[in-house]
């Protein structure tokens, strides 16, 4: 049973270019879901060079952080996709049928799956193994 | 020798002629029924089937034998029906064996919401004719004792809707007793024997070109499964037709207990036991089109666990043997069996994962319509100009599994 | 050490696998015929701890397992479902290279790839490791006793060996006949096999003799050969008419039993019988190739053995050719002569080769049979997966139930009692025991419902308006900020996708709401169409970012006051405020029929504004309503469901919506084809019936007679508790270009009646 939590995130959708540029503060982390979107944790004030951007204070992912070990242990059983290898890293794809978004550093994990999964993550992680 | 060697069935393979009355492209179910009942309901038997490979080879030969009527809109319910019917007598009909079980059909409910849905199909389908019942969780485990009715606590079953006549044949005896029974009566098949063009001069059908050569009829029927797109592409005709995979497996045998079919629309699966034994399972179909019979692993694997979360005496028995089949899926759910803008030339197809429970109808009715150039009235809901006349016949009852 | 086998305790040997277990015990799995050590042939199958089909030479002796051999003649029962067994994990691997088969070649392959430095990974039947199948990805499964391995190489090389091909003819049923390589591990285990006489190859180092010529049939020990001799043969001493023996004779001699007592051969015209305890067959190989055929599209190799061509024995003659199915080589003839010679036709007329050992006992057999008889030697069978047969459960492994998404008010929900339903997607309320309680309370007074499953989506950029204008069937341009419109969502044909709100922000920035389960096409068809037409917008779901409480009910401006959201908000506008301290934005709307407002927050604030909300409205009379009262409550307002009222072939007009869609527009997705459509004659509509009842309704599905004529069925209904009579909406056949109005349903007198059936004016939700 892993203690998921909500992050305050700020979300924001802008045009690539205005992304590309995008200026955080230096411990934020920021996870480049799609072209055209970033997650940025802790959620912040941040500029963006886009006057359509929008900037949306997000609650509604849960996370955790994990030991590289435990991250292993997870994806042994529940994950059949690669990780990429650079550290740090950010990889995004289901895990235990859930849409997961990893940031990999290099000892340690950030896991965020979305809010309304968090019951149904853990189930499947618990049993998704045959009956 | 076990008693499931066919026993009876004589083809009789004849030279190809160079012309016939009709031509029927596709040696599958509904192209052997078409030939068979041409030959027996109209005396029409200067027809040739021309099968790319051998006869049933195709979905006929790959589909899970599911016999029912019970759809969701008053057009296709009566058509089915008529095809439910023609299974009963086939096996007299023809004199030989298809192996026709009646089994009974429950589909599971598992929310209130689906309680509803299966009370409409009970609802709508008795009144047309195919008796479907409302049944409580008790009575559907009296039906399938084999059942876990609280679905491994995950999914309850609330309710379903158990429709009597529901049955099985064996594809292949069906797909054979058609054909012999068209050749005895004078019908050729020719296997091995591929379409690459249709011949049509002043929008009249005039014959087609086979890898064997050309080969001349005035009318034509289009039969064929999969495919059926690059057919209608040498009529120049655009069909609504999506081409999905679809995908079965089969334990190995054991002895007889599983009486019903039972399928579980939110589970997407169904089960039942065939003649010889085997536990038999399948899903929905793929949602990326694709012509493809490869088999998939995903695909059995959810399959086994959802149907081991309804049948937990599931676990322990051996996968034999999984398989692939295309489904042609046409934009409403419903077939085409009609008429096209080329005189002469017929189609039938869209069949889904229905094809095969359609089989003796479709035959029927696209013999009758071949025979008469008037189309009956059993299947004039079907044409393929109604996507142009806003008469589209968008069946949520056979958007089902099987 | 023992185990028990059919009953009885049998002593084994450290290393012995269940088949040498049994032999020592002088048991045969099936009672007879020909085994190997490879588990290719299906004479070793047995029911071990209740799971049947085990192949006995592919598993460890156990101390205390529970054997049953396998009768040939009936089938093993289904198993109860009362056992509990320990679940299997799935392990998932990566590797640049997967060898299967760690023979001299598989070695070979494996040790040239990481000398290459590429990561290998090796597994081998010997080691418990069964590939099973080869599927796309490429993802190999191969079977443990511990886990399912999935394994995800970028290259296959398949080196699992050959198969020794097995005897066809009388007698290929009794005991003491082996393949040569079992020979030579049961000579290596220390059996004593008596004599040995070996037909074809004779086994590696062991002393045997060989009997040459053409194999005729084996005889059982204790029969004279003078009876043998009569029973085989009753017309002629020359065994070529064996082959026309009548097929009940052959029959009796397929099925012989007992322990073989010698091999009889026909060298140079002559029968010369060769007395022995053992056979050994090295009758040529066969190559295990399933799984490379499976993959050979992909990146997947064949080496070694598993590469080579496939040996064919003589055409065979007589004795059963698929123990699997039961099948003689009479029954083949017999649909041979019957029509069927596509090997196809002929496996599924008898069903060779369908068996567990998917064809290795009688393909090459069949290819036999059918290239005597003038056909082209005959590719193998499809090669389909299992490669080996694995349990449904050990299959399931890796496997989860669909993941059903919860609100943040899901503990609310449960808390309240409600009865949770998977519905569109989510887990949601159905009711909360009483639903009666929930209708009235909205009617009435004032209920909240969780809506935060509704889609929400918001769209900005200088193209916005310009961009909804083309989706939507409805003007957006004149849709002024702080205001929302009611639209239909239609595809390219001009039928029903979804339905929803638009909400005006600013011109260039706008808020969309959708079915719970639309959003997600919904988003998909946008962004298609966005980047079709290269407009400068943004999009942005938000739809499980905000969570969203319904409060509906006369009461429901009050209760908002003294939630501290003062200002009045007029019917179809919308603004940010604050409810009970939660920053919200409020949207004044109405399905219900009565006061209603959307009030859209923050998730992780649900659950707090909810328990406000009730405590604020205690007094009122608050009260939950789930989706079955706000189903009731929407019906007698005849608002539609897509999806529930509507079929795939909704256009707007036949749900009398055309309201909703303004065809003088410039441009909109569907227009084309509702401008065509229009024009062709209506044949069926979805209308609003009431009919009188005490209490009733009519259910979903019922059908609607029109006279004696089936006019269509019901898509919606409910007993109206503020109407005292029966509502629903369905399908109605136009008659003569008209709908009629008196319908029969159920026997009952039906009346075709405009929506709404309550407050037709609309007041009390404008109120």
């Amino acid at each position: 049973m892993l203690e998921l939590n909500r992050f305050a995130i700020t979300r924001i959708v802008a045009i690539p270019a205005a992304l590309d540029m995008l200026a955080v503060a230096a411990d934020s982390i920021v996870l480049r879901t799609a072209p055209d979107e970033v997650m940025v944790l802790p959620a912040a004030d941040i500029a963006v060079d886009d006057a359509h951007a929008i900037v949306v204070a997000e609650n509604s992912w849960s996370g955790v952080w994990l030991e590289t070990a435990e991250l292993a242990h997870i994806l042994l059983h529940h994950c059949e996709w690669q990780l990429p290898a650079v550290r740090p890293a950010f990889a995004q794809g289901a895990i235990a049928d859930i849409p997961a978004k990893l940031w990999l550093e290099t000892d340690r994990a950030l896991l965020l799956i979305p809010s309304p999964y968090v019951t149904e993550f853990n189930t499947n992680l618990s049993h998704g193994s045959g009956l | 020798m076990n008693e499931f060697v066919e026993a009876k069935v004589d083809f009789k393979w004849q030279e190809p002629k160079k012309t016939y009355d009709v031509i029927i492209i596709g040696g599958g179910g509904h192209g052997l029924a078409a030939a068979y009942f041409l030959a027996t309901r109209h005396g029409i038997t200067d027809v040739a089937v021309l099968e790319r490979k051998y006869i049933g080879g195709g979905n006929s030969g790959r589909n899970t034998t599911v016999i029912r009527a019970n759809y969701g809109i008053p057009e296709s319910v009566r058509f089915y029906k008529r095809s439910v019917d023609l299974y009963f007598q086939l096996e007299e009909e023809t004199d030989r064996w298809i192996m026709h079980k009646q089994k009974g059909l429950v589909w599971l409910a598992h929310s209130e919401a689906h309680v509803r849905q299966e009370k409409a199909r009970a609802e709508l389908n008795t009144a047309l004719g195919a008796e479907t019942s409302y049944v409580t969780p008790s009575e559907i485990k009296e039906i399938c004792p084999q059942i876990d009715i609280t679905g491994s606590g995950q999914w309850p079953v609330l309710g379903g809707s158990y429709h009597p006549a529901g049955s099985t044949a064996r594809h292949d005896r069906v797909n054979w007793a058609l054909a012999e029974g068209a050749m005895k009566r004078g019908a050729h098949i020719h296997q091995r024997t591929e379409v690459q063009d249709l011949i049509i001069e002043n929008n009249q059908i005039k014959g087609v070109v086979t890898n064997h050569g050309k080969m001349y009829a005035n009318k034509v029927l289009c039969a064929v499964g999969g495919h059926v797109t690059s057919i209608g592409d040498m009529a120049g005709l655009r069909l609504p037709i999506r081409t999905h995979p679809l995908q079965a497996y089969v334990t190995n045998h054991y002895a007889q207990s599983f009486g019903p079919i039972i399928s579980s629309t939110s589970l997407y699966f169904y089960i039942s036991q065939t003649a010889r034994g085997e536990i038999l399972l399948g899903a929905e179909i793929d949602k990326q089109p694709s012509y493809s019979y490869r088999s998939g692993y995903h695909f059995l694997q959810t399959c086994s666990f959802r149907a081991m979360t309804m049948f937990p005496f599931l676990r322990d028995l051996r996968i034999n043997r999984q398989w692939g089949g295309v489904c042609d899926m046409s934009a409403d759910y419903s077939p085409i069996m009609s008429k096209t803008e080329i005189d002469g030339f017929y189609i039938t197809s869209g069949w889904g994962t229905w094809g095969f429970k359609a089989i003796p109808a479709s035959g029927e009715s696209m013999a009758a319509l071949i025979a008469t150039d008037e189309t009956p009235d059993l299947i004039a809901p079907f044409s393929l100009d109604r996507f142009k006349r806003d008469r589209t016949m968008a069946d949520r009852g056979s958007a089902g599994t099987h | 050490m023992r185990l028990i086998v059919d009953g009885r305790p049998i002593p084994f040997e450290p290393d012995d696998s269940l088949l040498v277990a049994m032999l020592r015990n002088g048991i045969h799995p099936t009672g007879g015929g020909c085994l190997g050590p490879d588990g290719d042939e299906p004479h070793c199958l047995t029911t071990v701890d209740g799971v049947s089909y085990i192949r006995a030479s592919q598993i460890k002796a156990r101390p205390g397992m529970i054997v049953t051999t396998n009768p040939i003649e009936g089938y093993p029962p289904l198993p109860e479902d009362d056992r509990q067994r320990g679940a299997k994990l799935v392990q998932h691997h990566h590797c640049d290279v997967l060898v299967i088969g760690q023979g001299e070649s598989g070695q070979a392959e494996a040790a040239a790839a990481r000398a290459a430095d590429k990561t290998v990974i090796t597994v081998d039947v010997q080691n418990g490791q069964e590939a099973i199948g080869i599927y796309p990805g490429i993802l190999v499964v191969v079977r443990t006793d511990d886990a399912m391995l999935h394994i995800h190489p970028h290259e296959v090389v398949v080196a699992t060996g050959a198969a020794e091909i097995l005897p066809v003819c009388p007698g290929n049923e009794l005991k003491g006949l082996y393949t040569g390589r079992m020979v030579a591990q049961l000579h290596g285990k220390g059996f004593d096999l008596g004599r040995i006489v070996h037909v074809g190859t004779a086994p590696d180092g062991v002393e045997s003799t060989a009997a040459v010529g053409e194999l005729l049939r084996f005889e059982p020990k204790g029969v004279s050969p003078v009876e043998t001799q009569n029973l085989t043969s009753p017309r002629s001493e020359k065994t070529q008419n064996l082959a026309s023996l009548p097929s009940k004779k052959t029959q009796n001699l397929a099925s012989l039993q007992g322990d073989v007592g010698a091999v009889i051969m026909l060298e140079n015209g002559v029968e010369v019988r060769h007395e022995c305890d053992t056979v050994a067959l090295g009758l040529g190989l066969i190559p295990r190739n399933r799984l490379y055929r499976m993959g050979r599209d992909w990146n997947v190799r064949v080496v070694g053995e598993a590469a080579r061509k496939s040996d064919i024995p003589p055409c065979p003659k007589t004795g059963t050719l698929c123990p699997c199915s039961s099948v003689t080589v009479d029954d083949m003839q017999a649909v041979w002569d019957r029509g069927f010679h596509e090997m196809e036709l002929v496996k599924r007329a008898t069903l060779a080769g369908t068996g567990p050992c998917q064809g290795v006992a009688c393909l090459p057999h069949i290819r036999a049979f059918l290239q005597d008889r003038g056909k082209k030697l005959q590719p193998p069978f499809t090669a389909r997966p299992l490669a080996r047969q694995q349990t449904i459960g050990e299959i399931a492994a890796g496997a989860y139930h669909f993941s059903t998404p919860r609100t943040a008010l899901d503990a609310e929900h449960r808390q309240l009692g409600a009865q949770m339903e998977r519905i569109s997607g989510w887990w949601r309320p159905w009711n909360y025991g009483d639903v009666a309680a929930e209708y009235w309370a909205v009617r009435e007074a004032v209920g909240i419902g969780d809506v935060s499953t509704l889609g929400k989506l918001i769209v900005t950029g200088a193209d916005a308006t310009e961009a909804l204008e083309r989706v939507y069937p409805t003007k957006v341009a004149t849709l002024r900020p702080g205001r929302s419109r009611y639209v239909l969502m239609l595809n390219e044909a001009g039928y029903i996708m979804d339905d929803g709100l638009i909400s005006c922000v600013s011109p260039t920035h706008y808020i969309l709401s959708t079915s719970s389960s639309g959003v997600n096409g919904f988003e998909r068809w946008l962004r298609d169409w966005f980047d079709t037409w290269q407009l400068d917008v943004r999009l942005m779901n938000i739809t499980q970012t905000l969570g969203a409480i319904s409060v509906s009910g006369p009461f429901a401006t009050d209760l908002l006051a003294r939630a501290g959201f003062e200002q009045p908000l007029r019917f179809m506008r919308h603004r940010e405020g604050t409810v009970a301290s939660v920053n919200c934005r409020v949207y004044r709307l109405s399905f219900t029929g009565e006061i209603g407002y959307e009030l859209h927050h923050p998730a992780d604030q649900s659950a707090h504004l909810w328990r406000e909300l009730m405590l604020l409205g205690r007094d009122l009379g608050i009260k939950p309503f789930g989706i079955e009262a706000q189903s009731n409550l929407r019906l007698d307002k005849g608002h539609i469901i897509v999806g529930q009222d509507t079929d795939y072939d909704s256009t707007p007009r036949r749900v009398h919506h055309e309201w909703a869609v303004k065809l003088e527009k410039p441009y909109f997705l569907g227009q084309r084809a509702v401008k065509r459509t229009n024009k062709i004659p209506l044949d069926r509509q979805l209308i609003g019936l009431t009919m009188e009842t005490d209490g009733d309704a009519p259910g979903e599905g019922a059908v609607i007679l029109h006279g004696d004529d089936i006019a269509g069925y019901v898509t919606s209904t409910a007993y109206s508790r503020v109407l005292g009579k029966a509502v629903m909406l369905g399908w109605a056949k136009l008659v003569d270009g008209a709908l009629p109005t008196d319908f029969t349903i159920n026997g009952r007198p039906a009346t075709r009646t405009d929506v709404p059936f309550y407050d037709k004016e609309g007041n009390r939700a404008r109120a």
